[in-house]
């Protein structure tokens, strides 16, 4: 009974699955996620700690803390998965997804925050019926999620410049348990396939910026960060039965490898031009990484980019607004080559909040929402075929500050 | 490449300070308040204000001469309802300490000691100390440098703490607070960019309410030279007097103060000391 | 991003600001000639008065009130209509601390803001603070009328 498969279940080793193809999956902050996340040369307020913790010595207020619940789906459509029929992955997760707070501290300002920056939960059930090899069943539960926690420090070194550190703890953890049935009722066989795969990793990251404005109403930001893996495990356990056999197979495998990430480096552009509107560009530069054991690949360098607007039209309501991009750091798809491709979909989003403000106080609603389309093979040698992609995140956020 | 380097971080960290200040980043909901914010921030900031001047009445002497205390609030309300704060009372007193000085505290209280009226040598001198002070409250120095604000209680407010979690101690914060005000005053003194600000708005004050402006000009100019014990917290918590009269005397060139024709008001001053028994050890100069 | 959107946000930052009105703060304010205290004094304003922004420049600011021109300290101005005198009453006047007293949205603020009347009078025994003292610096009591009278009578 040939085996059917589908994208992201079996890869060149049973671990690659726990491989992550983009950078820019969730919207991070209060303030920050309504403006697509281009918030380097801004960060003067809790948010500003994961993207630039120097801003925070320019927080309007000195006591100030945020946080963000999300409801996060995404959906990926592969086209042509089984004899023409198009195969859909959702995810979906309700969470708080960042929390920051500051307060002075000698001559600067420390901060501590938490931010998940990936939230997959993905239970589905999918059945095909009636394909070349008979009916297909297929149902997986899937859930891979990284936290950032920890503290930081920024300190002003005069009005106008300003440096800062984070230091997040930086965990992940991922489970995946699928089990596919191939049966041909007809011919009598069939083919089950079990398999459980888990992998957890530990490391540090350090994130390094400064805060500069070389202008009136001008705000330059730069900050670096690069998280290093101390440790990591990752074990699968694959269990087949079919007709052919008398006893099922057990194939198990772990893998220790501690996944390569990339420098990030973040740069910055703000323009406020009245106490209303603020205007800002970011643009994200991953670096290339090489591989590391059987279970992650190496993957190329990638280049996002976010524009951001804030507008007050009262005192009391902002509305603020966005575009991204998350792109893909796998290669573009190659019919030539001979090995497995991973999938490749480039994405863009676009974000837009409102917010009740008071003098202290915060609440903000709203969406971001990311497109984008892409190449995929079933296994190695086989047709390059299309997919794509969209996610959408709800989110509820509230400052303070005392 | 390295060279490209140090000429950016020379650029970087020679940026002329307070050319332009970092008030940009402020946004309108923070900078534009309504009616019932300000009455809230007010009562917030004499609340704190309150407990600070309470502090300095705690380890100093008041001077309880009521005649006095009342000339003092005349010459301090003249200067200060041409502030912008015509929300607030002001309250002025002596402190019973021969060490040369003046305080604030938020909200409109303000204490000079003896031994400061003693150097003066006019009432515009004393309106200048005094405005200096005023000016502090005016331009709101301590509560913003403590980030004092009034509570909010609005739904939006309630809400976002609810939504938040976050759980405060106000009143270990507003203690905190406090101790913070008053380690400012005694010990490590606002910033020189507010006391130099201060002494502009002072001046500013002086000039708007007829006194002479050149009295903050002459009394700093004589305390520089007093003694230096009776100086001791003046200077801990204060710039060099030589560069505040270098900022002052361009301003005041800038601005042609010293053509102004302003009331030095001599005799009532000196009259007030003698009688309330202050014993004045200036020689006065001619007026 | 297509170029309507991007030529809107341009846009944008000219389209917000407009003329400015500003209310005077001060007891009263002086419209100058030039801006300086030696210039020739056009027309006095009171607080409350409301006067239109015509030009900038550093402490001083040009502005219009009915027909006159002058200008004015940027310091006595503000864009905020002048707000009636805030007073933090009642705290004190029940020495005996402990006494319920009638909740009003003052002594609410004070009491969640800072110190009850308890600390305060602990405080006090401690000599970390006088409330007695300051009572009676705000039982100095100046009116608007000594100032004026005070300030007519200031020759040498």
């Amino acid at each position: 009974m040939r085996r059917i498969v589908l994208a992201g279940l079996v890869a060149a080793s049973p671990l690659a699955t726990a491989d992550s193809n983009h950078y820019n999956n969730m919207l991070i902050g209060d303030r920050a996620s309504g403006m697509a996340g281009a918030y380097t040369s801004i960060s003067d307020d809790p948010s500003g700690l994961y993207y630039n913790p120097s801003g925070i010595v320019f927080a309007g207020a000195r006591n100030f803390s945020a946080s963000v619940n999300a409801y996060h789906v995404s959906s990926t459509r592969y086209k042509n998965a089984i004899d023409g029929h198009e195969w859909e992955r959702t995810s979906s997760s309700l969470l708080p997804n960042f929390f920051g707070v500051i307060q002075p501290l000698g001559k600067g300002i420390v901060g501590f925050s938490y931010a998940v920056t990936d939230s997959i939960i993905e239970d589905q059930d999918s059945h095909f019926t009636a394909t070349s090899l008979g009916d297909f069943y297929i149902n997986i539960n899937h859930r891979d999620v990284t936290n950032k926690f920890g503290p930081s420090y920024a300190y002003a070194i005069s009005d106008k410049l300003s440096i800062g550190a984070t230091l997040y703890a930086h965990t992940r953890n991922y489970k995946l348990i699928v089990n596919q049935l191939t049966q041909d009722t007809a011919l009598g066989s069939y083919r089950l396939v079990n398999s459980y795969q888990e992998a957890s990793e530990f490391g540090m990251e350090p994130v390094v910026g400064v805060m500069w404005s070389p202008a009136d109403k001008v705000s330059l930001g730069l900050s670096v960060r690069k998280t290093t893996i101390t440790s990591s495990s990752a074990g699968s356990q694959t269990i087949t039965s079919s007709d052919a056999a008398a006893t099922a197979t057990v194939d198990s495998a772990s893998d220790d490898s501690k996944r390569k990430l990339p420098t990030e480096t973040r740069v910055g552009v703000a323009y406020f031009p009245s106490n209303r509107l603020l205007l800002s560009a970011d643009i994200m530069h991953y670096g290339a990484t090489q591989a590391s054991g059987d279970a992650y690949l190496a993957k190329q360098a990638v280049t996002n980019l976010a524009l951001g607007m804030e507008y007050y039209p009262t005192r009391s309501w902002a509305v603020r607004a966005g575009l991204y991009t998350n792109h893909s750091n796998t290669p573009s798809l190659d019919a030539a080559k001979t090995t497995m491709q991973e999938d490749h979909i480039d994405m863009m989003g676009i974000t837009l909040s409102l917010t009740r403000m008071t003098r202290t106080s915060s609440i903000t609603g709203g969406i971001g929402y990311s497109r984008g389309s892409g190449e995929w093979q079933n296994e190695a040698t086989m047709p390059i075929k299309s997919v794509d992609a969209d996610s959408l995140t709800a989110y509820l956020s509230s400052s303070y500050s005392y | 490449m390295r060279r490209l380097l140090a000429i950016l971080a020379l650029t970087v960290i020679g940026t002329p300070l307070s050319a332009w200040s970092n008030d940009f980043r402020e946004r309108i909901h923070a900078t534009v308040a309504d009616t019932n914010t300000i009455e809230a921030d007010t009562i917030a900031e004499i609340e704190f204000g309150r407990e600070v001047a309470a502090r300095i009445l705690g380890s100093n002497r008041l001077l309880r001469n009521e005649e006095f205390t009342h000339y003092l609030g005349l010459v301090g309300n003249r200067v200060a309802r041409n502030a912008g704060r015509p929300e607030l009372v002001w309250h002025f007193a002596v402190l019973d300490t021969s060490a040369i000085n003046a305080y604030t505290a938020p909200g409109g209280y303000v204490f000079v000691t003896k031994g400061a009226l003693q150097q003066m040598d006019d009432e515009a001198e004393l309106a200048a100390v005094l405005a200096h002070e005023v000016a502090h409250v005016t331009q709101r120095h301590i509560v913003k440098a403590l980030n004092i604000k009034g509570a909010d209680n609005t739904t939006t407010g309630s809400l976002a703490r609810l939504v938040g979690s976050v759980n405060e101690s106000t009143r270990t914060a507003f203690n905190q607070a406090v101790d913070g005000a008053v380690q400012i005053l005694f010990e490590k003194g606002l910033n020189h960019s507010d006391e130099f600000q201060a002494d502009q708005v002072g001046i500013t004050l002086l000039a708007n309410s007829g006194y002479d402006p050149m009295a903050l000009v002459r009394y700093l100019s004589r305390i520089g030279e007093a003694k230096s014990e009776s100086t001791r917290v003046l200077t801990m918590t204060h710039p060099a007097v030589t560069q505040r009269l270098d900022l002052l005397n361009t301003l005041i060139t800038e601005e042609k103060l010293a053509d102004m024709a302003g009331q030095r008001s001599r005799t009532r001053f000196v009259n007030n000391l003698d009688t309330h028994g202050f014993n004045s050890n200036n020689t006065g100069e001619q007026p | 991003m297509n170029r309507h959107l991007l030529t809107f946000l341009i846009a944008l930052p000219f389209t917000v600001s407009g003329a400015e009105t500003l209310y005077v703060q001060s007891a009263k304010a002086r419209l100058m000639e030039q801006p300086s205290f030696s210039a020739p004094v056009l027309t006095e304003i009171v607080k409350g008065d409301t006067v239109d922004v015509e030009q900038r420049s550093d402490r001083w600011i040009r502005v219009n009130h009915g027909l006159v021109s002058g200008w004015v300290p940027s310091l006595l101005l503000s864009a905020q209509k002048p707000v009636e005198k805030v007073t933090v009453l009642g705290e004190e006047s029940n020495v005996s601390g402990t006494a319920r007293r009638r909740a009003s949205a003052v002594i609410t603020a004070g009491a969640t803001r800072g110190l009850t009347a308890d600390d305060r009078l602990r405080l006090d025994a401690q000599e970390v603070t006088n409330y007695g003292a300051l009572r009676w610096v705000e039982n100095i009591a100046v009116t608007e009328d000594q100032i004026d009278h005070f300030e007519r009578e200031g020759k040498e």
